[in-house]
């Protein structure tokens, strides 16, 4: 076994953790429209970026690597429901997407010492939309943080305003049913608030 | 005023006029005309004096500014006010409260045309003119009705279809509006595909190589990528999702790709559907791999929705800084600051300006307190409508509402502010073509009203807003001096001004911008050169990823400076949120007619107009019609997941599964069954697309 099949398990469970982490903030803050678009458009990412990496993995024997999961675990804690509760969401995301991204950086190096040119191809390819995904948390964190953090909330209205309820006008068509459920299966779901 | 008359001098219209231009008028004398202010007093808007209602508007303007900071304060304008009323309220938003929350309703009906121009050449303003439709081979119009929104326009182009050596012309729309059935080739693609459509015609164009390699070459950058997206999207493909046939699809690909001369334009059909900047910036990627682009007879209209909209976006009354400057920019704000004399920390810039639906957003939130709205009636104008008005009701928020009539928004507001409308004030205004208009005052507002400028300004003097050196400001004190100041804020901008003055505008046609001082002539086309506004130092914006609306860097930016070439982008296709299903199995799409205007504050007070379209209605396609057994004129249900509505069927010319309302009707509002949700670059609302189900309903 080479330290390289840790990697990707690494990845693979953190691509879990980061799909699981986008769905479920898209769910908590369903009512931002935006939010819960593109949070659900991202978690369909890392979700094939999982399944792609473990093709990978299986190839150069087991590896299991928990990081990922306790790095999952300690984010997202706490009341996450008002303007500060989602750019807190995003930058918990972030957290993780930047986790992601650096260990595309390690198996990338290892990826071309080994001349595996199928996995350099999949990670240069899997590596450039994580840096997307970090771009629009970086662009959304910027849009939000000035009024969330430097006006003062007017309580009852931030807390009915936010309450966790899908707004009627997002069906859940998008997220199939099916994926849903296979979504479900993959991984272990992120600790709530 | 008696009567309106075209003038047959004018570039634009000569002499023509449509049916509002000719009757709209006549609402200015509705007996229902707004003359006091009005002030909420236990629940009821009762008259006052401007004294009392300013100075409420002001106490609490201070208030929520003392105790919440300027990011409580928000102001919602529009798209048909004057150049001269939008440039003194972003002066007044900006820098004299300072808030980053300022937007137009433009945001429901140009922004993406707008981001459009701005991701593909550094700049807003349309390349071309109107008369390039005079002399071109080929006219793709898509999700753009232009016979029921522009009919002096239209009119030009049925001379030419009629005239010697017609114009072929392609129409892409779900529905066979007026246009389509002008049209030689007509494509009726599934709400929501616009995108998969226009890759697979750019695949189509590469494929048959209808491209202009030293064009590309010299003047763009991206090319690769654009052919590298489009390359999956082959017509068998691209027919399994829009369901536009491969054969239509590929004869619309050689009429485009082999007409010597090509005049594109889009409107809402792209505007408001999914993914509506990618698609916008498709359709001028058409252009620049043709390099039909700032020659005569070819270019792109990203066409506006209203008739000052251009002037929004200019002046900055929208998402962007005065004359397209980079709020991303420091060399810009710092710019700007200095021709306001005002400090740069003081023009909110830390982040992009608050677009429309945020603006909302924030009210539900109660972060924003203070909400001023100008000319406009989101009440029946934004999506998801029962939603609006609990937002709009909201104990905690103070409205503010300024417009001619007691619309839907100004019920709700607590003070209300009577305006003046067109022939009642002077001020100019800009169209699609980069055409300034001067309006001059013929007659008195009725009673007390007086125009927006006059309103804001005094607002201004009452708040005792200053520049850093302690004059007045805003500096001017009417719709001159605002004109003048505008006008020193454009020189070496993309829209320069400089060389149009009041005398100039008055007594013969319109004038194009740019217009510098130094020659005095305007230039009918931008780009003409292959040089566009691209430059790091010189574009309105970074830009942003179209798939996900993040926003580039300056540092990424300047990395990969186009430093003058056009900008090559592209995106994939993306299924819309929302689709028929068993629950909702049709789509619905909302639209105009051509006697209305908007929430028809104005037209459903015009007898011509309104006999001519006095009440809203449902279109079906005939196989829909059968199937749900609904007859022509039956009474229908309609509902989505917001809401539900009753209006009268009206059967044909609209694809199988798809369901049309026009928007305009605030009593049966088709926004009452919208989606909530907005392209992520521009963030222009979703009002094309929404699944309904139908039933008929005994009256």
């Amino acid at each position: 076994m080479i330290g390289l099949a840790r990697y990707l398990a690494l990845l693979e469970s953190a691509e879990k953790e980061l799909s699981a982490a986008l769905l479920a903030v898209a769910e908590r803050h369903a009512r931002e429209p935006e939010i819960w678009q593109t949070a659900t458009f991202f978690a369909r990412w890392s979700a094939r970026h999982a399944t792609r990496v473990k093709e990978f993995r299986k190839r150069f024997g087991p590896g299991t690597d928990k990081g990922s999961r306790k790095l999952g675990n300690a984010l997202f804690q706490g009341v996450r429901r008002d303007g500060i509760g989602l750019v807190r969401d995003l930058h918990d995301l972030s957290t993780l997407a930047h986790f992601v991204h650096l260990g595309w950086d390690a198996s990338l190096q290892a990826a071309k010492a080994l001349r595996n040119r199928a996995l350099v191809d999949a990670i240069g390819e899997m590596g450039a939309e994580t840096d997307r995904q970090m771009a629009w948390l970086r662009t959304a964190i910027a849009a939000m943080a000035a009024q969330a953090l430097a006006v003062p909330p007017e309580l009852f209205s931030e807390l009915v305003a936010s309450r966790p309820k899908r707004p009627s006008s997002v069906p859940r068509r998008m997220i199939r049913e099916s994926q849903l459920r296979r979504w479900i299966g993959l991984f272990s779901s992120v600790e709530g608030p | 005023m008696v009567a309106v008359r075209g003038r047959v001098i004018d570039r634009v219209n000569r002499g023509r006029l449509g049916p509002k231009g000719l009757h709209g008028w006549v609402a200015n004398h509705s007996s229902d005309r707004l003359t006091r202010p009005l002030v909420r007093r236990d629940a009821r808007l009762i008259e006052t004096t401007w004294d009392e209602a300013l100075a409420e508007v002001v106490a609490r303007s201070k208030e929520v500014g003392a105790k919440y900071g300027s990011g409580a304060i928000g102001f919602y304008c529009s798209g048909q006010m004057m150049l001269e009323e939008y440039y003194a309220l972003a002066q007044i938003a900006r820098a004299g409260i300072g808030t980053p929350h300022l937007d137009g309703n433009t945001r429901l009906c140009t922004a993406t045309a707008s981001a459009a121009l701005i991701e593909s050449f550094g700049s807003d303003g349309s390349p071309g003119s109107y008369s390039d439709y005079d002399s071109t081979d080929a006219i793709f119009m898509v999700g753009h009705n232009m016979a029921e929104t522009q009919t002096v326009l239209w009119s030009r182009i049925l001379d030419r279809r009629r005239g010697p050596r017609p114009p072929r012309l392609i129409v892409v729309d779900p529905r066979t509006t007026p246009t389509a059935k002008e049209a030689d080739l007509h494509l009726r693609p599934r709400p929501g595909t616009n995108l998969a459509l226009l890759n697979g015609l750019i695949r189509l164009l590469i494929e048959n190589g209808n491209l202009e390699r030293a064009f590309i070459d010299q003047h763009t950058v991206g090319f690769d990528e654009l052919r590298d997206v489009v390359g999956s999207y082959p017509p068998e493909r691209v027919e399994e999702i829009t369901n536009v046939p491969q054969a239509l699809l590929r004869e619309a690909a050689s009429i485009l790709g082999n007409a010597p001369r090509v005049v594109s334009s889009c409107l809402q059909g792209i505007y408001q559907s999914m993914q509506a900047t990618a698609a916008a910036v498709q359709i001028n990627n058409l252009h620049l791999i043709r390099g039909l682009i700032g020659k005569p007879g070819s270019t792109v209209f990203q066409m506006n929705g209203q008739p000052t909209a251009q002037n929004t976006r200019e002046c900055g009354a929208d998402g962007e800084l005065v004359a397209f400057r980079n709020w991303n920019n420091e060399r810009h704000v710092e710019e700007l600051a200095r021709l306001w004399n005002v400090e740069p920390a003081k023009i909110p810039h830390w982040g992009p300006p608050t677009h429309a639906m945020q603006i909302f957003r924030y009210v539900e939130t109660g972060s924003i307190r203070l909400l001023w709205i100008l000319a406009t009636n989101p009440a029946v104008s934004l999506p998801e409508l029962a939603r609006v008005r609990s937002l709009l009701r909201k104990k905690g928020l103070f409205l503010v509402a300024q417009d001619a009539f007691l619309s839907e928004t100004a019920a709700l507001a607590d003070v209300v502010l009577p305006a003046a409308l067109w022939g009642e004030k002077t001020g100019t205004f800009t169209n699609a073509d980069r055409t300034v208009h001067i309006s001059l005052k013929a007659v008195d507002p009725p009673g007390d009203a007086r125009s927006d400028l006059d309103i804001l300004l005094d607002y201004a003097r009452r708040m005792d807003f200053r520049d850093k050196d302690g004059a007045p400001f805003p500096s001017f004190t009417d719709a001159r001096g605002a004109f003048e100041s505008f006008r020193a804020a454009t020189r070496g901008r993309p829209c320069d001004y400089t060389g149009i003055s009041y005398e100039k505008l008055t007594g013969g046609s319109g004038i194009q911008w740019p217009c510098d001082e130094q020659t005095g002539t305007s230039r009918e086309r931008l780009y003409e050169d292959g040089v566009f506004s691209t430059g790091a130092e010189e574009c309105a914006l970074y830009g942003h990823d179209l798939e996900t609306g993040a926003t580039i860097t300056e540092e990424e930016y300047r990395a990969r400076d186009p430093g003058g070439r056009a900008r090559i982008k592209a995106a994939h296709w993306q299924p819309p949120y929302e689709e028929p299903d068993s629950q909702f199995p049709l789509w619905l799409t909302t639209g105009r007619v051509v006697h209305h205007w908007h929430t028809r504050t104005k037209t459903g007070r015009v007898r011509a107009l309104n006999d001519a379209a006095p009440e809203a209605f449902v279109q079906f396609a005939p196989e829909d019609a059968s199937r749900l057994g609904i007859l022509d004129g039956d009474l229908v249900e309609v509902e989505s997941r917001r809401g539900k509505l009753r209006l009268p069927a009206c059967i044909g010319d609209i694809a199988p599964g798809c369901a049309f309302i026009p928007f305009h009707y605030g009593d049966r509002a088709a926004n009452e069954l919208t989606v909530t949700g907005w392209d992520p670059v521009s963030k222009q609302p979703y009002f094309k697309y929404a699944a309904v189900r139908a039933r008929k309903v005994k009256p």
